[in-house]
């Protein structure tokens, strides 16, 4: 998997294959003159005493992204992590994992991950960092941003630090917002529990940012017919939460604030005092969102909330300020984040961990080579490590001690899972070689409070930020439309920044809204694809000042005109070896805000010597996407409804009874659902379903069990959205069990569609007649290219497929047969909510339930005699055990056209 | 014009389909039977271990009961082999000078596991769960034999799909369950 990325693992010329298969005919006679050769069993010498070899282990420990925590619960087998959930109790995780944080599995395992530490070259050994380090003075500190108590302690015991904290999406517009109007830069608290209207300005706090998990929590649960929350978003780029929204305006980056600042001045009007904030008049079709959208927030101040994303101008930021302090959605705390020094210009000694900045950070190249010693400690030799002098392997998050901050403060440890695989050293580590009595940071928390992985009641209290009314207009200017086409920055939502570029479970993983997987693009809106006369796939060059880049472009109905979204994370020239060759780097163009303006964009076309004129067919390159079509066509696959027409809605009084004993069924939400993906990735983990690579994904051969289907209604540059996640339904009367030649795939008592892999021979037959395509075929033994650090990552309660076999969703049967036997041993049933399938465990917003139907008092049987219940294609008459509920849009009636 | 074919060709046309659907049906049968003889499927062959470990002392003379070395069989789906510190329980008072258990010291000495070999092999696609049974009054030797009279361990059970499944259908037939056997014959109670 990670030597090549090309289709042909098994590649073979007919010749070898000829030669391979006469003398594996001959020697398969000699077979029968030996015995079997014994296999080996290795008990251990000493056991220890918690460890039950075939009993799983788990441990409470935190993914730190952008300098923020998240609880997880690591599952380990025989002493190897196998899986990553969150961990119920911890704020910022409620139970549920994002991508980036349960992809940590693999990255773990990642066998391109820097092993040696050395110095130009020249292996050194830690010892030796340690003596050198001992004679520099007055060290620069370059880090990621973190809020650890235990780095913060370490900085300030070394005499003469200079400490820098440097993220690389970081932006300057909300800070000095925030800094302005509130006289400090302190962290907005969102109680999305509470909002019951919603403004987001080009934010996507369900999918992406810090405590995005949590957020998606609070929203989903507001997600009810009973009390249903209305959410407007302003946005250039169709994101999670565009989708999620029930109204959607596509703008460009920046105009977002301009549509915000409609809005204050509607709310300033209704309120009747203006606050010394001068009326802004603005384009007439944002002036109708603007005011109803207005009159909405300001009838519901006090559970109205108006956010802005990372990437907006310091003005949209004011917006969102003065707008949550007019309706009430105002809440502060301060920010859990160390504060360093300006990021710095000239350096003689220079210590680096982390966060690659000579790969996101055009200025760092200079600042190394001027420096006199320079230290980089990372995870992989990247870009970073070759303008540096000294270069350390980093421990991984699950291999170090130490702690962290989540998004309000609470205060996350972090312990060991696995002792370091590469002999890396934690940054803790690291820092302690400059502090004379280094605090031992394995003893820094009680046993229960690493058991617990947080510290019980360490958020930061909410302070009261009186709003500096007489600020506000100077950061209201109106901004300056520039004329040009506008590029937008955005975090992949697959490698962010980068970071999780070498991660193969993360470059498969189809955008959430592109369905791109692999390589991205550049995505733009259909009518500035038409003007600039571009389709998908073509390649266009894009220049900012002197910089400029070559990058495929994506047509995406629902993006903003006059503006391209550039994804930030690919063009890694680092050791990293899936990463090499993907896509460019666009932080050379970036602007110290997300957005800025494009000086060219043009199509690029071939030079081709040889032909009279020349030919003017542009350069393309292939993009490989999952999903080719995105309209229903007519056809009712997605149901959707609105919040008055529910209740018409018929529905079943009585479950249906098939047979005795539990019968497994699920539930999807789709109000609730927001397509981030988590559960494609943690059935991808659990089921240790195999990464194709993208030659795979061109031809179709994507084996993810559990797919999210994206589907677009309404003109193409308003489109609605709408998300489904689709996996093997557990038809009653399943199609595929029908042509199965050898009864390969069949149907349990308990209401499974069973897949056989021992029994199947790969006829394919059973995915032809499957009405839902949600059967994936094994065209090659791919788990066996994985090497064999990636293979402790699999899980040993599931089969490892073999080439030629077909695959599909088995409801985790793993995890129901191990509660069954549990609850047998105890000789009790099995309680209803005690089986978690993977996708239902890390799902953020608690879209998917599951449980048996059997029992009428269960989850899963009260949703399927809700009013919202269909089934997919049920007019098939195959009776799936996986049904949906409608999802519900609640739109402002005063929008409705 | 004489006869292209002899009389006799016709014998030999339908002589040579007989032998042809003989061969066709014939070496799938022959070699589902062959994978289900005791050669292929390794009963009665008594594997030799790196230590002369005898069950029929342990179990007959010091009276051990088999859980006190195999405990993970009622918790855990493995039973589980014996760490070496388990062993040393004992053997580090009683025989600790024995030549015999010398491989024994080394490996607790030196940090170094004794590789033992597998008797009992199931395929990767099955998942057996060994405390369920244990627990539901299975006895270990219902399907391990007599292992307290085995100098070396040997399998005496074939341990093929169909070995498990008479039991599964009929449990009354080879033991008395302590509780109602669950008819588990569906593919996924063992092939997940």
């Amino acid at each position: 998997m990670t030597e090549d990325r090309d289709n042909s693992p098994d590649a073979m010329v007919r010749r070898t294959f000829l030669k391979l298969l006469g003398t594996g005919v001959g020697l398969a006679g000699l077979e029968a003159c030996t015995g079997r050769l014994p296999e080996k069993i290795v008990p251990y010498v000493q056991r220890p005493r918690e460890e039950t070899p075939g009993i799983p282990r788990f441990f409470a420990t935190s993914a730190v992204l952008d300098g923020f925590a998240t609880g997880l619960v690591v599952e380990t087998h025989d002493g190897r992590p196998t899986k990553i959930e969150g961990n119920p109790e911890h704020p910022a995780s409620l139970g549920a994992a994002g991508v980036h944080e349960q992809a940590l599995l693999l990255q773990l395992y990642d066998p391109c991950r820097a092993r040696i530490a050395h110095r130009r070259g020249a292996p050194v050994s830690f010892d030796g960092f340690r003596a050198a380090c001992q004679e520099w003075k007055g060290v620069h500190f370059l880090l990621e941003p973190t809020g650890s108590p235990l780095i913060a302690e370490l900085l300030s015991k070394i005499p003469g630090a200079v400490v820098h904290f440097r993220s690389a999406l970081e932006t300057r517009g909300p800070s000095e917002a925030r800094r302005r109007l509130l006289g400090k830069d302190l962290v907005p608290r969102l109680d999305f529990a509470r909002a019951r209207r919603i403004l987001a300005l080009d934010a996507d706090f369900l999918a992406a940012g810090p405590f995005h998990l949590r957020h998606a929590r609070d929203f989903a649960a507001t997600r009810t017919v009973e009390d249903m929350s209305r959410l407007y978003v302003v946005e250039p780029c169709p994101t999670p939460t565009g989708l999620a929204a029930d109204h959607r305006l596509a703008r460009r980056a920046r105009d977002v604030e301009l549509v915000g600042r409609a809005v204050l001045d509607h709310v300033l009007e209704l309120m009747g005092d203006r606050r010394g904030i001068p009326a802004l008049a603005l384009r007439s079709e944002d002036a109708a969102f603007a005011r109803a959208c207005a009159r909405d927030l300001w009838a519901h101040r006090g559970r109205a909330l108006v956010v802005a994303g990372e990437r907006q101008s310091r003005g949209a930021h004011a917006v969102a300020i003065l707008l949550n302090e007019l309706l009430g959605g105002a809440a502060y705390s301060e920010s859990p984040l160390l504060v360093g020094e300006p990021l710095p210009t000239r350096a003689e000694t220079l210590v680096v961990m982390g966060g690659n900045p000579g790969y996101s950070w055009p200025d760092f190249a200079e600042l190394a080579a001027n420096a006199k010693t320079t230290v980089y400690v990372g995870l992989y030799e990247d870009e970073t490590a070759r303008l540096c002098d000294w270069f350390l392997p980093r421990a991984h998050v699950l291999e170090s001690w130490g702690d962290a901050r989540a998004r309000d403060g609470t205060v996350s440890t972090i312990q060991p899972v696995i002792a370091p695989l590469h002999g890396g050293r934690s940054a803790a580590e690291v820092l302690s070689c400059f502090v004379a009595n280094p605090p031992d940071p394995a003893s820094l928390y009680s046993r229960e409070t690493l058991a617990r992985g947080f510290v019980q009641g360490s958020a930061l209290p909410l302070v009261s930020a009186p709003v500096r009314w007489e600020a506000a207009p100077a950061l209201l200017a109106k901004p300056t439309s520039s004329p040009g086409i506008e590029l937008v920055f955005a975090p992949d939502p697959a490698v962010h920044d980068g970071s999780f570029a070498n991660n193969p479970w993360l470059l498969e993983l189809p955008d959430p809204t592109t369905k791109l997987t692999w390589e991205k693009a550049a995505l733009l809106g259909p009518a500035t694809a038409r003007e600039l006369g571009v389709a998908t796939e073509h390649v266009l060059s894009i220049a900012r000042g002197r910089e400029s880049i070559e990058i495929p472009a994506f047509v995406v109905p629902g993006h903003a005109e006059g503006s391209i979204t550039l994804p930030l994370g690919y063009g890694r020239k680092g050791a990293e070896k899936v990463a090499a060759g993907l896509g460019v780097n666009a932080f050379p163009l970036a602007g110290s805000d997300g957005f800025a303006t494009a000086s060219r964009v043009e199509r690029v076309l071939w030079k081709n010597v040889f032909h009279f004129p020349p030919r003017q067919s542009p350069k393309t390159r292939r993009l490989a996407t999952t999903q080719h079509h995105d309209r229903l066509e007519g056809r009712k696959i997605v149901e959707e409804t609105t919040l008055a027409q529910v209740a018409t809605r018929p529905h079943d009084e009585k479950l249906p009874v098939f047979r005795e004993g539990p019968q497994w069924a699920m539930t999807i939400d789709l109000s609730k659902c927001t397509g981030c993906n988590a559960c494609v990735l943690g059935c991808q983990a659990e089921n240790n379903v195999p990464v194709v690579g993208m030659e795979g994904v061109l031809q179709g051969r994507e084996m993810h069990w559990l797919r999210l289907d994206r589907y677009v209604s309404g003109a193409d540059e308003d489109p609605r959205f709408s998300v489904e996640p689709m996996l093997c339904q557990h038809c009653e009367k399943a199609p595929c069990e029908y042509v199965c030649p050898v009864n390969a795939t069949t149907h349990s008592p308990d209401g499974l569609n069973e897949q056989t892999y021992n029994r199947c021979i790969g006829t394919r037959f059973c995915s032809n007649n499957c009405p839902y395509k949600v059967r994936r075929f094994n065209w090659f033994a791919y788990t066996e290219r994985w090497s064999e650090s990636e293979r402790l990552a699999l899980n040993p309660d599931v089969t490892i497929r073999q080439r030629g076999v077909m695959e599909k969703c088995t409801f985790c049967v793993q995890r129901i047969r191990e509660k069954e036997i549990k609850a047998r041993i105890e000789g009790r049933e099995v309680r209803d909510g005690e089986v978690q399938t993977a996708c239902q465990q890390a799902c953020p917003s608690r879209a998917i339930v599951f449980g048996s139907i059997a029992d009428p008092g269960s989850r899963v049987a009260r949703t399927w005699t809700d009013p919202r219940r269909y089934a997919v294609l049920e007019e098939l008459g195959t009776l799936p055990r996986v049904q949906y509920l409608a999802r519900v849009r609640n739109p402002n009636p005063e929008l409705e056209t | 014009m004489p006869a292209l074919f002899t009389p006799r060709a016709d014998r030999w046309l339908r002589a040579a389909i007989l032998a042809a659907l003989v061969f066709v049906l014939g070496t799938p049968t022959l070699l589902m039977a062959w994978v289900r003889t005791p050669q292929v499927t390794g009963e009665h062959d008594p594997v030799q271990q790196p230590v002369l470990f005898d069950h029929r002392h342990h179990v007959q003379d010091a009276a051990i009961e088999c859980r006190y070395c195999h405990d993970g069989a009622d918790r855990s789906a493995q039973a589980g082999i014996p760490a070496t510190s388990v062993c040393m329980g004992c053997h580090g008072q009683v025989w600790n000078r024995s030549e015999q258990l010398a491989p024994v010291r080394r490996s607790y000495f030196e940090d170094e596991p004794i590789r033992w070999n597998r008797v009992h092999k199931l395929p990767d696609f099955v998942y057996f769960n060994h405390a369920v049974h244990v627990t539901a009054g299975v006895s270990c030797q219902v399907c391990h034999g007599p292992v307290e009279t085995m100098a070396q361990v040997q399998q005496v059970a074939p341990l093929t799909m169909i070995w498990c499944l008479e039991c599964h259908r009929e449990p009354e037939k080879h033991f008395a369950p302590a509780r109602p056997v669950a008819r588990l014959t569906h593919c996924s109670a063992c092939h997940r």
